[in-house]
């Protein structure tokens, strides 16, 4: 061979050895052990076992592998991975060998740790989806390396740091998904403009400052969402005039302010606006009523002011209006009622006034209406439901509504939620609410109602709470409410109702309120009571109730509070009341009850507000065990007939703040608790017998009262202190003893003691000294000098 | 995973609920308490933030004018903290949070309950110190914060609290010596027991009673 053709050969060989790299990175086989090295870094126990045909032995069959897809020249140009349940991270995955990907799909996996940057060797790559795993640390500007990249979505992961600017760069990118982060805000002017870009969403991170300026430009933008970060200053105009195509506006939860223009009629394909929690001011421009395609307007925490405009009439296809929490302050205009595609209308809290429009019956496919917290007055329209069947949520609370509730309202039977407490509503209650079967919440309370409940409802199994107080409903209380098995709180107090409570209601095993107080009820408490386990508040005061109070009432292990005042209940109080060990408040007085307060009632350590026997026919002696109650706030027994002392035990009852023993038989000395010596002479009066140290009390005899020199044994000691050369007391504080020898007045020198300290502090001491025993308690020594010497 | 998505849809779902979740700073409060502790028995069940008040509410009383008077949530096995935000409460009178297993440190935040007239977290597992600022609740007759693994010392400033009835920090871990002037010159040895690094009665004079030792 020739010396040139020699090197003409090598030459060609290092050109095909050159050219093979190229070739092999890329390959089939390159792939594959790639995507199986990656498969072997999977940290999860349960490697997808759909990842099974991933193997070496299966190479050749490389574009037959699960998730994986080809092109035509055999190389992997998808991998659609999403919701495959694989724990890992890129960290092991092979990006170079990749560059024939297309479509890139990791979406809904567990994958942490960073993007890395090498992934801008995806050269091809026009589909990336990377949501909802844990990838964290910054997004890498490489990603703009990614030139044909027309979808990217990174939403819900861990992301963090500015938005690289150089994402601007993906001039072909129509889709842009980088919400639910922790992304925080980039120099938005360094951002060029995407004029291809359709969808953007940035919620739900951390950006802060103005409306990201380059968004102006991107005209194509039909979806924009900016919701949940901490966006702030006023919508520029350009958004507006700019982003004519704009479908979809979510601004929700931000900073915004200011006023909407009347250039948002340019939005004329906007089909939702929403852009509740934001701090905008100014009218709702009139000129909404021009965006014919708007199905979803939500304006609602802000504090926009004036009319809710009529010609929200001309939009035909709203379905949802939600103008909650802002100043509006006209009346509903009725034009309104043009909107039959309406099914979600919320107009709470606001300064609405005025009567309802009849047009509002018109609204037929109206499923949730609300409102609650305005000015409104007047009638609810006679046929208001009638053509609405589908109503599930009716608010009317808090407003001055009057008249009858429309007799048809609830007669598409879907009804769940129906509010319309604190009104002057009068009259009856509507026919069909007994047989709406999904009614879940009931509110009714303070009105002026005047039906008769004894039909009203029915058996409702989703019935979670009712409240009817507050009315003059008369009738009866239905046995059927003892079928509402779901029921948590019943209230019917202050009303008319009558009869007998139906021991039905003992089945209701959620109940945990039960208010029936001020009504007309007689019969018997149904022992049937002492089967609500969850009860934690019986109120039956205030009604013409008989017999004695159920002893299975000390089943109610969960009572917070009894009430059963003024009532004409006799017999004893069941001792088992004294296992109600959570009751804060027991109140039976104004009844005919008799015997003796039982002791148990002195186990009822948590009471704390009232304990109040008045007003009955309660005999014998107070019970000692009634001062471990040493929580209790307020303890009223007068109007019996109790007799003997009162025990010295209550003025353990630290807690008392009222305490009312008046007119009883009660004799002997009060107890020397605070409570007791301060008392005002209505808590004694009408006892002839007692004595001791309160007002309008007489003393009682000196006799050989040991705790009346008690008290002046310690102020002789105080006084006399001059003349003691010295006392030997045995002090204790906090379980440690000391013996304190005092010297007072005394400049004598005793060996041994040399120059005591002077100094002023509290013990718990007890001695002989020349006056005799000196009674233990608290002494003050101030500016003694003294020898202490701590024993054991 | 989806925890993110799950509480951004959780509330989108709140905000299509037909009622506000922030017209209400008291509801918002108690929320938080909610938000914060474990409720095996579901004594906070019924405390749905979408309700235009918390005054239905079960353990929770309002007055009149729709505002929180008492919490009674004693012997709830609640576990978790308290939260900063129930002193927002202006009008509660009534704190029983008593025989929990609440954990952590007495927010100090607590001095802005005005109206407060009973504080009892007694019986919890709470840690920290008593702050200082409970000096602020000038309606107080009852704290009992007994039974607790509460540390530094006695706050000088309770000896300001002139309505105070009752006092128990028994059984804690408290130290350095107590206050006995103001207020806190009513109270017996009852009132500290059982804490074991108490040094005893503050000696006021020339000479401290001093054993020494950190007290913080």
């Amino acid at each position: 061979m020739t010396p040139t053709r020699r090197t003409s050969l090598i030459l060609f060989y290092l050109l095909l050895i050159s050219l093979l790299p190229l070739k092999i990175t890329s390959s089939p086989r390159t792939q594959a052990e790639a995507l199986i090295r990656w498969k072997n870094s999977f940290t999860s126990s349960s490697s997808p076992t759909s990842l099974a045909s991933w193997s070496l032995t299966n190479l050749s069959n490389l574009c037959n592998w699960t998730s994986i897809a080809c092109d035509s020249s055999g190389t992997v140009s998808q991998i659609n991975l999403s919701n495959a349940n694989i724990s890992g991270s890129l960290t092991d995955f092979n990006f170079t060998a990749f560059s024939t990907l297309t479509r890139f799909d990791l979406s809904n996996n567990n994958l942490e740790g960073p993007i890395l940057s090498t992934i801008g060797g995806l050269s091809k790559l026009t589909f990336l989806d990377l949501s909802t795993n844990f990838f964290e640390d910054n997004i890498p500007p490489e990603v703009a390396q990614l030139t044909e990249l027309q979808y990217l979505n990174l939403n819900n992961n861990n992301l963090n740091g500015t938005i690289p600017y150089q994402l601007s760069n993906l001039q072909k990118i129509r889709y842009l998904d980088l919400g639910s982060n922790y992304l925080e805000t980039p120099d938005w002017s360094k951002f060029s403009s995407m004029p291809l870009l359709t969808h953007l969403g940035l919620y739900y991170n951390d950006i802060t400052f103005e409306f990201p300026s380059f968004i102006l430009n991107c005209r194509n933008l039909t979806f924009l969402d900016l919701s949940l970060n901490q966006l702030s200053g006023q919508i520029p105009e350009f958004v507006f005039t700019n982003l004519g195509k704009l479908e979809y506006l979510n601004l929700t939860d931000n900073l915004f302010q200011g006023v909407f223009p009347s250039s948002v009629s340019k939005l004329s394909n906007l089909i939702e606006i929403r852009v509740a929690n934001n701090k905008f001011s100014g009218s709702i421009p009139e000129d909404i009523g021009l965006l014919s395609d708007l199905q979803i307007v939500e304006l609602s925490n802000n504090s926009f002011v004036g009319h809710i405009p009529s010609s929200i009439g001309q939009l035909k296809k709203l379905q949802s209006l939600d103008l909650r929490m802002n100043a509006l302050n006209s009346t509903i205009p009725p034009e309104l009622g043009l909107c039959t595609n309406l099914t979600y209308l919320a107009l709470a809290m606001n300064l609405l006034s005025g009567e309802l429009p009849l047009s509002l019956s018109n609204l037929i496919k109206i499923t949730e209406l609300g409102l609650s917290d305005n000015f409104f007055s007047g009638i609810i329209p006679g046929d208001f439901g009638k053509y609405s069947p589908f109503l599930s949520y009716v608010s009317f609370s808090n407003n001055s509504f009057s008249g009858e509730l429309p007799p048809e309202l609830c007669s598409g039977l879907a009804l769940e939620d129906f509010t319309v407490n604190g009104n002057n509503f009068t009259g009856s209650l509507p026919a069909c609410l007994r047989n709406c079967s999904k009614l879940n919440r009931v509110r009714l309370d303070e009105n002026h109602f005047t039906g008769n409940i004894s039909d009203a409802f029915g058996v409702h199994p989703d019935l979670d709470f009712i409240a009817l107080s507050g009315n003059q409903f008369v009738g009866q209380i239905s046995p059927e409410w003892g079928e509402c098995k779901n029921l948590s709180n019943l209230q019917l107090d202050r009303n008319r109702i009558s009869g007998e409570i139906p021991a039905e209601l003992g089945n209701l095993t959620r109940l945990a309120v039960l208010s029936l107080d001020s009504n007309e009820l007689t019969g018997k408490i149904p022992s049937e009571l002492g089967k609500l386990g969850m009860l934690f508040k019986l109120n039956l005061s205030n009604n013409h109730l008989t017999g004695e109070i159920p002893q299975s009432l000390g089943n109610l292990t969960k009572l917070n509070y009894l009430e059963l005042s003024n009532n004409n209940l006799i017999g004893d109080i069941p001792e088992d009341l004294g296992n109600c060990d959570k009751l804060l408040s027991l109140g039976l007085s104004h009844n005919d009850l008799s015997g003796e307060i039982p002791s148990e009632l002195g186990n009822l350590f948590a009471l704390q507000y009232m304990l109040d026997l008045s007003s009955n026919s309660f005999s014998g002696t107070i019970p000692q065990n009634l001062g471990k109650l040493t929580a209790l706030e307020n303890l009223n027994l007068s109007h019996n007939n109790l007799s003997g002392r009162i025990p010295e035990s209550l003025s353990s009852m630290i807690s008392l703040r009222f305490i009312d023993f008046s007119y009883n038989e009660l004799t002997g000395q009060i107890p020397s608790g605070r409570i007791f010596r301060n008392a005002s002479e209505n808590a004694f009066v009408g006892n002839s017998g007692l004595c001791g140290s309160a007002a309008g009390l007489l003393p009682c005899n000196l006799a050989s009262a040991p705790g009346k020199s008690t008290s002046h044994t310690k102020k002789i000691w105080k006084r006399k202190l001059g003349f003691l050369q010295f006392q030997v007391l045995h002090c204790s504080f906090l379980q440690r003893s000391f013996m304190v020898t005092t010297f007072y007045n005394s400049y004598k020198t005793i060996e041994g003691l040399g120059d005591m300290p002077r100094m002023s502090f509290t013990m718990f001491c007890k001695g002989k000294g020349r006056l005799g025993e000196v009674q233990s308690g608290k002494y003050l020594f101030r500016d003694l000098r003294f020898k202490i010497l701590e024993t054991n | 995973m989806g925890i993110r998505a799950l509480f951004h849809l959780l509330l989108v779902l709140l905000f299509s609920a037909l009622a506000s979740t922030h017209a209400n700073t008291e509801g918002d409060a108690l929320y938080a308490l909610r938000r914060a502790v474990k409720d095996p028995q579901g004594v906070l069940k019924s405390w749905d933030p979408t309700l235009v008040d918390p005054c239905t509410w079960f353990h929770v009383t309002c007055d009149a004018d729709n505002r929180v008077t008492r919490l009674d949530l004693g012997n709830g096995r609640l576990s978790g903290r308290l939260v900063p935000e129930l002193g927002k409460l202006e009008r509660l009178q009534y704190l029983e949070v008593y025989m929990n297993n609440l954990v952590g440190p007495i927010p100090k935040e607590l001095g802005g309950l005005k109206s407060l007239i009973s504080l009892d977290l007694y019986h919890n597992n709470l840690t920290g110190t008593i702050p200082s600022s409970l000096s602020k609740l000038t309606n107080l007759k009852f704290l009992r914060l007994n039974g607790n693994r509460l540390t530094g010392r006695i706050p000088r400033e309770l000896t300001k609290l002139g309505n105070l009835k009752i006092l128990d920090v028994s059984n804690n871990d408290l130290c350095g010596t107590i206050p006995t002037s103001g207020s806190l010159s009513k109270f017996t040895e009852e009132s500290f027991v059982n804490n074991p690094r108490l040094e005893g009665p503050e000696l006021m004079g020339f000479v401290r009673y001093d054993v020494g030792g950190d007290c913080k």
